[in-house]
């Protein structure tokens, strides 16, 4: 059989999930990976971790130190890709090279969205989306003293954690009524919110940054929209993230919010796939086409997109929308939808005398939603439950009383899982 | 792959399995002397769940697409040689994706270490230590793991 050249544009998560799939059909085809970031494959949800150094550039690497050579990838690293030509089948780079393909993926993930704060200035503002920019802004925190995060999501407040592990004064201002709204219910983002108010976080809900002052370029405070103003050092912009595209938009695939693709992650054109946070795949309950920046789901998505460009079997069941995050030693977990739509129920369950809560979201009998704070041990039963779509009606009567088990499962059901 | 399969009809509850695997992990013989109050207790990869009289003892199934694995942040959970799914502590984070999409609830953070503990089906023993401690026969391994 011919051999086939494959090209990876991107250098996370679903691209190193496609050099696996390919490699788990073909041990020779050629692959090369083309990223404009130099480092070697790494975590980019640990980047916070890297910021306030408790991890280094070896403790957030992906894979080993070897991975390259090992599954036989030639990596351009530091290259990065300017433009793809469809017809002629190849990538040009930065300086002029041109890599010709016979398949080619389009991992290129997400980029984070500048607010305009009509800023002329530089220095003292950053994103956090890259190691660069962790290390960057690791630096310029340990000479200050206050910082702003705009933005409360997940980035914004693993910032804000991060930042004040280092010392610093950090206020959130976040635009929703409360933080991590696109991550976790109510219940649950009151308590993690609690819990970073009560580590010294400042979190300022209903308001966001709109300008900056600069005394002699130097970074001074920010005004908020309600005519606020912070003093500033520093101020982080987290206010969100959108498929890094262009690549696609300029060769004239078809775009939604993200490049859209079919069930085997393949785009409009020939020869094209695209994976991870830059693709609009398939959501598993909803059924459409939904843009899901999840490193998990990457993960999956690039598999099944390797898969196919090796010529293998199998389609994508769809992604499915999860968070774990542990903040400021509160741990919570979501998974699916946060809370009721029509003709849907939800029970939900707080303990009065700690942080912990626990709510699950039916529609019908079917497992549709859960989230979880402070108790977090078993969750991923719920992930399960929600992917097998078992009738999951008992949860009605568990949730008020403890967090699921398998126990709890209808006993025909368990005995599937566990006597095998 | 092997795995370990859980009879809950021969399940008394009586955590034996829970014992074993925290002395086998303790790295001490005698199991008395690994138990002692004041000494540090490993998490043990095996967690017994009871509902009035029910019992279950459940530990990692070794999937052979197993989730944890896919999902992983770090790549810190591997497949090894021999097909069992560990966890290499030093690459762990202690993110908790692996609890997060665990269909078994079979992993856990560790309260002590902050980084994932699972069952690794004991490499090197002739059977797992829960298998072993089990009085009742409700653990077995089993050839194909799910």
């Amino acid at each position: 059989m011919r051999q086939l050249h494959h090209v990876i544009v991107g250098n996370s998560a679903a691209a190193i999930g496609a050099v696996e799939a390919i490699r788990a059909i073909s041990g020779s085809d050629p692959i090369t990976i083309i990223s404009a970031e130099p480092q070697h494959c790494y975590c980019r949800p640990l980047i916070p971790e890297l910021l306030c150094g408790r991890l280094d550039g070896e403790g957030t690497c992906y894979r080993p130190a070897d991975f390259y050579q090992a599954q036989g990838v030639r990596a351009l690293l530091g290259r990065a890709a300017v433009a793809i030509d469809p017809e002629l089948r190849g990538v040009t780079l930065e300086g002029g090279d041109f890599v010709p393909y016979d398949c080619l993926l389009l991992a290129t993930g997400s980029q984070p969205i500048i607010p305009d704060l009509a800023d002329q200035g530089s220095g003292g503002i950053s994103t956090l989306n890259s190691a660069a920019d962790a290390l960057a802004l690791g630096r310029a925190a340990r000479q200050a003293r206050w910082a702003v995060v705009a933005g409360g999501g997940l980035v914004g407040m693993k910032a804000a954690e991060a930042l004040h592990r280092l010392g610093l004064q950090v206020t959130v201002v976040e635009l929703a009524p409360r933080i991590l709204a696109s991550a976790f219910d109510l219940g649950a983002s009151s308590l993690l919110a609690r819990q970073a108010q009560e580590a010294g976080v400042r979190i300022i809900t209903d308001n966001s940054v709109v300008a900056v002052q600069r005394r002699s370029h130097v970074l001074q405070s920010v005004r908020l929209a309600d005519s606020t103003e912070l003093p500033a050092d520093l101020l982080v912009l987290a206010v969100g993230v959108r498929p890094q595209a262009d690549l696609a938009a300029a060769a004239g695939l078809a775009m939604d919010r993200g490049i859209l693709v079919d069930s085997r992650m393949q785009t409009s054109a020939p020869a094209v796939w695209a994976a991870g946070d830059v693709a609009q795949g398939l959501d598993f309950l909803s059924g459409e086409r939904r843009v899901l920046p999840l490193w998990p789901v990457a993960h999956a998505q690039g598999r099944v997109a390797g898969t196919a460009m090796a010529g293998g079997p199998g389609a994508y069941a769809g992604g499915l929308s999860m968070n774990s995050l542990t903040l400021f030693g509160l741990s919570a977990m979501s998974v699916g939808r946060l809370g009721a739509e029509a003709g849907e129920t939800e029970v939900a369950y707080a303990e009065p005398s700690r942080p912990a809560y626990r709510k699950v979201v039916l529609s019908g009998e079917r497992l549709v939603g859960a989230v979880a704070v402070g108790e977090v041990d078993r969750f991923g039963i719920l992930t399960g439950l929600i992917l097998e779509q078992h009738p999951c009606g008992f949860l009605r009567d568990i949730i008020p009383r403890q967090s699921p088990g398998l126990l709890h499962l209808p006993h025909k059901q368990r005995e599937e899982k566990l006597k095998k | 792959m092997p795995a370990i399969a859980a009879d809950e009809e021969y399940c008394m509850g009586c955590r034996l399995c829970e014992i074993a695997c925290m002395a086998q992990r303790s790295g001490i013989s005698d199991l008395a002397k690994a138990l002692r109050p004041g000494r540090p207790r490993p998490q043990p990869g095996t967690r017994v769940e009871t509902e009035g009289v029910r019992a279950v003892s459940i530990s990692c199934r070794h999937c052979q697409q197993a989730p944890c694995l896919l999902a992983c942040l770090t790549g810190a959970m591997q497949r090894t040689q021999d097909g069992r799914v560990v966890v290499d502590r030093d690459r762990c984070a202690g993110c908790g994706t692996c609890v997060l999409v665990c269909p078994y609830g079979a992993v856990a953070i560790s309260p002590e270490r902050k980084v994932a503990s699972k069952c690794d089906l004991c490499p090197g023993w002739e059977q797992p230590a829960c298998v072993a401690a089990c009085p009742n026969r409700a653990l077995r391994v089993v050839e194909e793991s799910p």
